[in-house]
């Protein structure tokens, strides 16, 4: 608003309304809807305000649009940090990790193979990261049984059992470890 | 029961809108920069919004997202206006949106179009569940 003479005597009446409508809505939103509407009404004749007043409508419906509308923007921010907030729960990718370890060992290829299942199934791990572990996993199966059959026969068999014993274990170990700090940084899908 | 049913109606146009409005006015912004009042003018005539004072929250939400700038345009001295335009992102944002509104509309109208056949029979939606009481 430069001077009251720019302002017919309607539009006057209706800042005023509206500013007193509006204050109960946060400042800066209360500020960007008075100068705005203020613009609107600015250099217009008493008539010519008097229908864009028509048009804008009653300030106290303004005003209650305007903080249900601030009320949905502070519930969103709300929402957004509690869920930016919320501990994702590492309960699953520490059983996949548990079960593809110790499943190589306790219920042979058949709890290791649901270890791999497992790491497809979360959802919460990115597709590369899912694809990278599986690939390391057998990978580590891999050179576990090769290892075991090159050596079989041979006077030092015992390495390949050790190979086939020690390998998977500490490859899976960091599968293990890499899916846990991995799990819940993609969306979920 | 009748006043149950208007205010359920009125739930669901409120639902509706809260859920696109925001791409609507990205959809205005699309082709040039728009002030306050004129984005308000199309979208109350549309009945997307209820009144002016709805927009303003919107757009400032629009603007912390980074979907849309406002600039100041003092060409007409008389009356300063403060113009919004699309931002890069807001623009990828129309056109996300944009992509999986037809086949959502499409889907959705699909399974809510009128069927004569069980309008004529209102016994067939009515089959009671087996095992339950009515």
């Amino acid at each position: 608003m430069s001077t009251n003479d720019s302002y017919s005597a309607p539009a006057r009446r209706y800042l005023a309304e509206l500013e007193s409508a509006l204050a109960g809505v946060p400042a800066d939103l209360r500020g960007e809807i008075t100068a705005d509407l203020a613009g609107e009404l600015h250099g217009l004749d008493a008539d010519a305000a008097a229908a864009r007043i028509a048009e804008l409508g009653d300030p106290r419906t303004i005003a209650a649009d305007a903080s249900a509308g601030a009320q949905q923007t502070s519930a969103q921010a709300a929402a957004q940090t509690t869920d930016a907030r919320m501990p994702v729960s590492k309960a699953y990718p520490t059983a996949a990790a548990i079960v593809l370890t110790a499943g190589w060992y306790l219920v042979p290829i058949v709890g290791w193979i649901v270890g791999l299942v497992m790491i497809g199934a979360g959802s919460r791990w990115a597709p590369q990261v899912r694809v990278a572990s599986v690939f390391a996993s057998v990978a580590a199966a891999l050179v576990a049984v090769a290892a075991l059959l090159v050596f079989r026969g041979t006077e030092v068999w015992i390495l390949g059992a050790a190979a086939f014993a020690i390998v998977p274990l500490i490859a899976n170990v960091f599968v293990g470890g890499y899916l846990r700090r991995q799990w819940g940084l993609a969306a979920p899908v | 029961m009748q006043h149950m049913l208007l205010c359920m109606a009125n739930d669901v146009g409120t639902q509706l809108r809260k859920g696109v409005v925001e791409y609507c006015v990205l959809g205005l912004l699309q082709s040039a920069p728009t002030y306050g009042w004129k984005i308000s003018e199309q979208l109350v005539s549309l009945g997307l919004i209820g009144s002016i004072g709805t927009l303003y929250p919107l757009l400032a939400r629009l603007r912390d997202q980074g979907l849309i700038i406002a600039q100041a345009d003092t060409s007409d001295s008389a009356r300063p206006r403060k113009y919004y335009s699309l931002t890069p992102d807001g623009r990828e944002q129309l056109r996300q949106f944009r992509a999986q509104w037809q086949p959502f509309s499409a889907a959705v109208s699909t399974i809510i179009a009128f069927d004569e056949s069980r309008a004529q029979d209102p016994d067939a939606s009515a089959t009671p569940v087996k095992g339950t009481d009515q």
